[in-house]
């Protein structure tokens, strides 16, 4: 028994020493983007806006697993993997479309944030400014190790979507119904319901969280022999993020959406929940958001420098200096300083570039799957750890089940099926 | 110099027009000198590839022309691919840190169809070139004025035994890394191979070391004969060519040239004694200063601009000579390869960098054998910097030896 213990124990000290980029790029996929996806969602179909999460959860931790696998045997990245295999040609195609995507990420991150400064009522520009000097000089100046304890306590703040389902007082039996067995609240064969449903996959599955968590494991050097720990790691991820995502739909679901009340965007249902769920409630979903666009923000950038870095061979590492990593910050600084600077201007329609985003997001998707495919099934990388035969139908399905779901989400948003 | 990113699918034909298929790829042989090129890999165009040793390779324009009795061989143990094993990898130094990736890899061709491996693209304008896009940019940045360059790192940084293992590492850090232009890369490259030569010459035996030193450039083997034991300077003149030999001697002192003298066998001691007192006629006395330089950037338009100014009353131009910014000799090239070239291209990217020199001191009668040999009207006269002093003319030498005659 003593034994069974202290084997636990030393389990658990090396999960410990693996936790972080598994969980937070999971969590990082419910950005703000996402954050306002959910909402919206929930508040016009309810519960069973996350109908299906389970499957959701299971393409999600299969996909992660696959980008961890390649990183932590190769140590290479997939943007180091394309452009050894694909040459110039098409890795920089994938870096402008990709630096493209984030940048729209990146924008709708900015609009969270200054969104959550406008509900807490200060003055955001002032703010949203002195945020994006701080969050740069951090990254600049903070390690790896330190960087990460910081995301991760960055996580926290989704804790708020907790409190706030709490405070909705929800009907939990109904809502485990709606989402994970059948939902009877809502005409299941309309078809907007579906494009709405796609939405929110789309906003969980991303292109830059699959580079992301690829760089992110190599920056933190981990060994072949932590491969069985990181690969829970990254399911715990997916359990977490969507788990996080099921609450916040708890949270809208049981005050608007029961209330008849429909939202198009974070903001506005924050405002909303105020007079149902209280004071409380209301601020927390506004921490929430906050939390949500910073870890965002800075995530997303980082996962561009990463790429940028791989595929020119530039020295990319948070455990870098600047002075060594120039070009990596630089990118880093660049993709955040445009999102300001656009956002600062009143004029620009959200709404639009959103559809923009997602749309790239749609069409990088394909394209990664099947690099993600073609290296981990090719033994002459991967060596033992290929892709075998249960993973290798999963990854394959999801990643027809994702393309076919973008496409069509698509399609309903440029004839506004939605 | 060529660039691999320029070579890659090219058509291959055979001398007779017969399409065989497209250049997959380079083999080269492992070495830590000058790495030749040994094979094209040609992937033919029913998708299988075969390997046709360089030697029936005729040349090299808008297509790849072969012989047509051309064979097929095997790869051997040590040899290694271009854009499989050195193409778009990442580049480490020392200490592990990433410096870039390899954007393309220059090629030089030297006397009589040898292609070598001299360095690797590093820069921005290896990208544009790899899009296709590097004539464009080039027009673009001449347009507003900006000269933008290569930037290469030489072979002789590079460890060769880490490219089997799939890894580009470089022996030095990267603060003390050479950048080196284009111009210099040949020159470069021939530097640091007198420490390679003198590695390989304690490792090997007689003949490859031989084989190893005639590859060097003739001030380089100087250089090279200055720093070695007595001993082996003397190994090494008994082998090389006589009249090459003498020019190598005379760069020595007194002393030490009188060393190696006195240490020949007796037949070989008599032919360079004759050679050597030849030199009382130096070639220095005949040279003219009528010669145009240029640097390396300069454009095929701008050399055309200058000739018309700066060379109205020369009585002879052939040949222009090209200097890097400390005036240093890197490259040539000929009227007829300038008018070739399209107006915007700069001159490094067609000079030919293996150039054949002379010194002030050294005899006439072994200027004359030289320029017959190389087939040269016009030789340039260099210091021991390879600072270019003046030229000299095939007429100017003739009319001294029919002198001589009658």
């Amino acid at each position: 028994m003593r034994n069974f213990l202290s084997r636990l124990k030393t389990r658990l000290i090396i999960f410990l020493v693996v936790l972080g980029p598994g969980v937070i790029t999971a969590v990082a996929d419910n950005d703000a983007g996402g954050v306002a996806t959910y909402t919206v969602a929930a508040s016009m179909y309810g519960m069973a806006s996350q109908f299906l999460i389970i499957p959701e959860t299971l393409i999600l931790a299969v996909t992660q697993e696959i980008g961890a696998r390649i990183a932590v045997v190769t140590k290479k990245g997939l943007g180091d993997l394309i452009r050894e295999r694909y040459g110039v040609k098409l890795s920089l195609l994938i870096f402008i479309l990709y630096f493209i995507t984030n940048q729209g990420v990146v924008l709708q991150n900015v609009s969270g944030l200054k969104a959550s400064f406008e509900i807490f009522g200060v003055n955001w520009q002032f703010f949203l400014i002195i945020t994006c000097i701080f969050l740069i000089l951090f990254v600049i100046f903070f390690n790896y190790k330190r960087l990460q304890r910081i995301f991760l306590l960055m996580i926290i703040f989704y804790f708020s979507y907790l409190f706030s389902a709490f405070l909705a007082k929800p009907n939990w039996g109904e809502a485990i119904k709606e989402s994970l067995i059948w939902p009877s609240k809502i005409n299941i064969f309309d078809l907007s319901f579906w494009f709405s449903r796609i939405a929110v996959l789309g906003t969980t599955i991303t292109a830059w969280g699959q580079f992301f968590v690829h760089s992110y494991i190599i920056d933190k050097k981990l060994d072949v022999n932590h491969l069985k720990y990181e690969r829970l790691e990254v399911y715990l991820g997916a359990f977490i993020t969507n788990l996080f995502s099921w609450m916040m739909a708890v949270a809208v679901t049981y005050t608007l959406f029961v209330h008849g009340i429909k939202v198009d965007d974070g903001f506005k249902a924050a405002l909303a929940i105020k007079p149902f769920a209280g004071e409380l409630a209301f601020v927390f979903f506004a921490f929430g958001l906050f939390g949500a666009s910073l870890l965002g923000l800075t995530i997303v950038p980082l996962a561009t420098a990463y790429v940028f870095s791989e595929i020119f061979g530039y020295q990319g590492s948070l455990d870098s200096s600047f002075t060594k990593g120039k070009l990596f910050y630089i990118f880093f600084i660049l993709q955040i300083l445009i999102g300001l600077l656009i956002a600062l201007f009143p004029q620009t329609s959200l709404f639009k570039l959103t559809l923009y985003v997602d749309f790239l997001n749609g069409a990088m998707l394909p394209i990664i799957f099947y690099f993600l495919i073609k290296f981990s099934e090719d033994p002459k990388i991967m060596g033992k750890h290929t892709s075998s035969g249960l993973t290798k139908i999963l990854v394959r399905g999801a990643a027809i089940i994702i393309s076919v779901m973008v496409i069509i989400s698509f399609i309903g948003k440029i004839f506004h099926l939605v | 110099m060529l660039y691999f990113s320029n070579l890659h699918r090219k058509h291959v034909v055979t001398g007779d027009g017969i399409e065989v298929g497209r250049l997959d790829d380079l083999v080269l042989l492992i070495s830590s000198t000058q790495p030749k090129i040994t094979k094209l890999l040609v992937d033919l165009n029913y998708g299988k590839k075969i390997f046709i040793p360089i030697n029936h390779l005729i040349k090299i324009n808008n297509e790849i022309i072969i012989e047509k009795n051309f064979v097929n061989v095997d790869i051997l143990a040590n040899e290694i691919f271009v854009l499989r094993n050195i193409l778009d990898k990442q580049i480490i130094d020392l200490s592990g840190e990433k410096i870039v990736r390899v954007n393309d890899v220059a090629i030089q061709v030297k006397d009589n169809n040898n292609f070598y491996l001299t360095g690797v693209d590093i820069g921005f304008l290896g990208i544009l070139r790899r899009l296709g896009l590097e004539n464009f940019a080039l027009k673009i940045f001449y347009f507003f004025g900006i000269k933008i360059k290569p930037h290469f790192l030489p072979w002789s940084d590079i460890q060769p035994l880490e490219l089997t293992r799939g890894q580009v590492i470089i022996n030095k850090k990267e603060e003390k890394l050479a950048k080196i232009r284009p111009e210099d890369l040949a020159d470069y490259l021939e530097k640091t191979n007198i420490e390679n030569a003198k590695k390989i010459l304690d490792m090997l035996d007689e003949k490859k070391a031989i084989e190893v030193v005639s590859d060097l450039n003739l001030s380089y083997q100087s250089n090279l004969l200055r720093r070695l034991k007595l001993e082996e300077a003397v190994k090494f003149i008994k082998y090389i060519e006589p009249d090459e030999a003498v020019d190598i001697l005379l760069t020595l002192r007194e002393k030490r040239r009188q060393q190696i003298i006195n240490l020949l066998p007796p037949e070989k001691k008599k032919e360079i004694v004759h050679l050597l007192n030849l030199s009382s006629s130096p070639i220095g006395e005949l040279a003219t200063t009528e010669f145009l330089t240029v640097k390396p950037e300069t454009t095929v338009n701008d050399v055309i601009k200058l000739i018309k100014k700066e060379a109205v009353d020369f009585a002879f131009l052939t040949t222009i000579y090209v200097v890097d910014e400390s005036n240093k000799l890197v490259g040539v090239f000929n009227l007829h390869e300038l008018l070739l070239q399209e107006p915007l291209t700069p001159v490094y990217k067609f000079m030919i960098q293996n150039l054949i020199v002379t010194h002030l001191n050294t005899a006439k009668e072994i200027v004359l054998k030289k320029m017959l040999k190389y087939n040269i009207q016009i030789i340039p006269i260099v210091d021991d910097n390879n600072h270019i002093l003046g030229v000299v003319t095939i007429d100017d030498l003739s009319e001294f030896i029919l002198k001589k005659i009658l």
